[in-house]
């Protein structure tokens, strides 16, 4: 064991080193910055997920891979020939339907084309084009969007024969989804990071220049623009003739489809997934984790809401059967019923909550029964920022635990 | 614990922001505000150096003498301290308090900017006053450049290359003016600690320079304001030594290892520095241009 006085003398030197020469402390300061403090790394969005086909296949966009999982058994997807058959790599392994770029990060959700191609679009801008059966690339090493800065985060949006993208660089651009041509390019006054809303030949895109915006979908036009206060990083919802839309003025607005704000309704904190409008009643969250369900045929009357969570809560609240569920920040999977916001009790009497291993801040998917997708009862996913759980499957009923995704 | 030091920071900038309506004067005011505060620390850590290095002289007989007995090495030194008044850790504690306001400075510019998702999610609930929502996201365009990426393109114009020379160029102009006098050792060599020290006035502005190439604009432009306070700082406080840094001559009867100029620090006349370093001056003498010139005539 070192004596003390020794002890301290080696200290004393180390801190008289450092007070003369405050260079070689400021290097290390520097030093410190430059690893701990640095730019935030790419990993900053969460995962763009999307349900493809009737088989429900869960397309994933993370960082540098797109994926495509099986909702059965959350493996990745097999890629099989004109037979049918598994095709099998050199080793006899199956080959799966995984796409990894290196050089690039997606965030966005690729968008799935009338022609049975995917449309993916990387952070940085590069389109590549995906044949979904087998997997392959089209177009190589991409297709750089001409003329345009700023990064993608928001997901894809197809529509007669166009794909529209929102840009951080302020743009929105609709793309030929034949040769992947720039259409139209209209502008906003700040970045768009949500997936535009397509109803009747009119596009509403949410910019977080506070304004939401309405145009023609065929040629970019300007329909009419409205000041809703506040940042909006999420699309409208759209029911029953109306638009409905959060946003960080701590308001949910209610808009008729000619830009007149018809009600609002104060929430306690910024807004900013897309409300969810089921039977005339709309279940949106807050930043601070509360969930709110107000009557649309009533002027936005508060129904119930409750404090749900201790954190932001960012993904839109999923209205399924007799519940709403809610993901947050705090990496739980809340079950509320749908009457009066209260927690589902499981069967054996405490409150129906799911933790995993990362915060939660991508949109919760259901998962039906059908034909084609071989499930006894409705899944709802998860996605998570870890990468040992991007995607966590649970029964709706119960939340039982069936299976986890990871992407390591 | 760290949102104590990053709310109040990010609710500044973004006051200032509402202010002046300009992120990036919003930046320079709120970097120079800190640096003012921090400033008495600034001040108790030079004084504290220049106190440490005035018993320097004396510190080194005191490891001559105890060279084989470190426990009472210490001792005296510690006696030798208490006779100054000077706190040992006096210079050093004074740095370690500011990192963390520095590193709280660092994130609170990345949060306000807000680039991506996560950072946008991540600055609610930040605003420690009232009334900033509709600020949210603060503009992070300025001069075609967009604050929050690098500097490099194609996310912003050629020109914005100029920033992380800028960071280099006043990286290194800091680290040369503040710099100590290089102290040599009796064979007239710079001694290892000095010689660490001279390599990193080098190495510093090249990596600080590098590091603003994948750095967002803001962070460089903060860079560059602190940077610009550090040199201002020193320069009114005379302790800049431009002298040194234009390569000027020094004048007749300095040694190439000391600091001529108005920023030198004066030693008291009973100190026993002033004898030795004399010596010391005479044994870098011939290493002047001028001596060195001679013989190649």
């Amino acid at each position: 064991m070192i004596p003390f006085p020794i002890l301290r003398s080696n200290v004393l030197n180390i801190v008289k080193f450092l007070s003369r020469h405050r260079l070689i402390g400021a290097a290390i300061l520097s030093v410190v910055l430059a690893a701990g403090c640095g730019p935030a790394p790419l990993g900053t969005s969460w995962a763009g997920l999307r349900v493809i086909g009737e088989e429900q296949h869960i397309l994933v966009a993370f960082n540098d891979r797109l994926a495509l999982v099986d909702p059965v058994d959350g493996k990745t997807v097999k890629l099989r020939n004109q037979e049918g058959e598994i095709r099998l790599d050199d080793q006899g392994n199956p080959r799966l339907w995984e796409i990894k770029q290196n050089a690039n990060q997606f965030f966005a959700a690729p968008a799935p084309l009338d022609d049975g191609r995917l449309l993916a679009v990387t952070y940085n801008q590069v389109l590549y084009t995906i044949d979904l059966p087998t997997a392959r690339v089209e177009n190589g090493s991409g297709t750089p969007i001409p003329n345009h800065n700023g990064h993608i985060v928001a997901d894809l949006l197809e529509g007669d024969g166009l794909v529209y993208a929102g840009l951080s660089s302020k743009n929105l651009l609709a793309l030929d989804a034949e040769d992947l041509s720039v259409v139209w390019t209209a502008q906003t006054e700040h970045g768009i990071w949500s997936k535009p809303l397509l109803v009747d030949d009119v596009l509403y895109a949410a910019s977080l220049d506070h304004y939401l915006y309405a145009l023609d979908a065929r040629t970019g036009d300007l329909l009419w623009k409205l000041d809703i206060e506040g940042a909006a990083p999420s699309a409208p919802a759209y029911a029953n003739g109306r638009l409905y839309i959060g946003s960080f003025a701590r308001k949910i607005f209610e808009i008729s489809r000619q830009g007149q704000i018809l009600n609002t309704y104060d929430t306690v904190d910024w807004v900013w997934g897309a409300p969810a409008v089921v039977d005339g009643i709309l279940y949106a969250a807050d930043l601070v984790g509360n969930v709110y369900a107000l009557d649309t045929t009533d002027g936005l009357r508060e129904i119930w809401r409750v404090k749900a969570s201790e954190m932001s809560i960012r993904p839109t609240p999923l209205v399924a059967g007799d519940y709403v569920l809610v993901a947050s920040r705090d990496q739980r999977l809340y079950w509320l019923k749908r009457s009066d916001g209260s927690m589902v009790m499981d069967n054996e009497g405490r409150p129906l909550l799911r933790e995993m291993q990362g915060p939660i801040f991508s949109d919760i998917l259901l998962i039906e029964p059908n034909e084609k997708t071989d499930i006894p009862g409705p899944y709802v996913i998860v996605s998570t920022l870890s990468p040992g759980q991007i995607l966590v499957a649970y029964t709706l009923e119960q939340g039982r635990f069936l299976w986890t995704y990871s992407m390591q | 614990m760290w949102d104590l030091i990053l709310n109040p920071f990010v609710t500044v900038i973004t006051v200032l922001y509402s202010i002046f309506g300009n992120v990036v004067v919003a930046i320079i005011i709120f970097t120079i505000l800190v640096r003012l505060l921090m400033y008495p620390l600034n001040i108790q850590q030079m004084r504290s150096s220049k106190a440490m290095q005035a018993l320097q002289p004396e510190l080194k007989k005191l490891q001559e003498k105890y060279k084989n007995d470190r426990e009472k090495l210490a001792q005296e030194q510690m006696a030798l301290y208490r006779q100054h008044g000077i706190n040992p850790l006096g210079g050093c504690l004074p740095l370690l308090i500011q990192f963390p306001i520095w590193i709280g400075l660092y994130q609170a510019i990345n949060h306000a900017l807000a680039a991506t998702p996560l950072q946008l999610i991540d600055l609610g609930g930040r605003f420690l006053v009232g009334g900033l929502d509709h600020l949210v996201p603060l503009n992070n365009v300025w001069l075609g450049m967009d604050l929050t990426q690098p500097p490099t393109p194609p996310t912003n114009p050629v020109f914005a290359l100029a920033l992380p020379l800028l960071v280099l160029v006043t990286t290194w102009v800091q680290s040369k003016l503040i710099t100590p006098p290089t102290p040599s050792g009796e064979d007239g060599q710079p001694n290892q600690a000095a010689a660490m020290t001279q390599s990193m006035t080098t190495i510093m502005p090249i990596m600080m320079g590098f590091f603003s190439l994948s750095f967002s604009v803001g962070l460089s432009i903060y860079f560059v304001v602190s940077n610009l306070f550090t040199i201002a700082q020193y320069s009114l406080q005379g302790q800049a030594d431009w002298r040194r840094l234009l390569r000027l001559k020094k004048p007749d009867g300095e040694g190439a290892d000391t600091v001529s100029g108005t920023a030198r620090p004066k030693k008291p006349a009973d100190s026993p520095a002033r004898p030795e370093k004399k010596a010391a001056d005479k044994t870098t003498q011939p290493k002047s241009k001028t001596q060195r010139a001679k013989p190649a005539k």
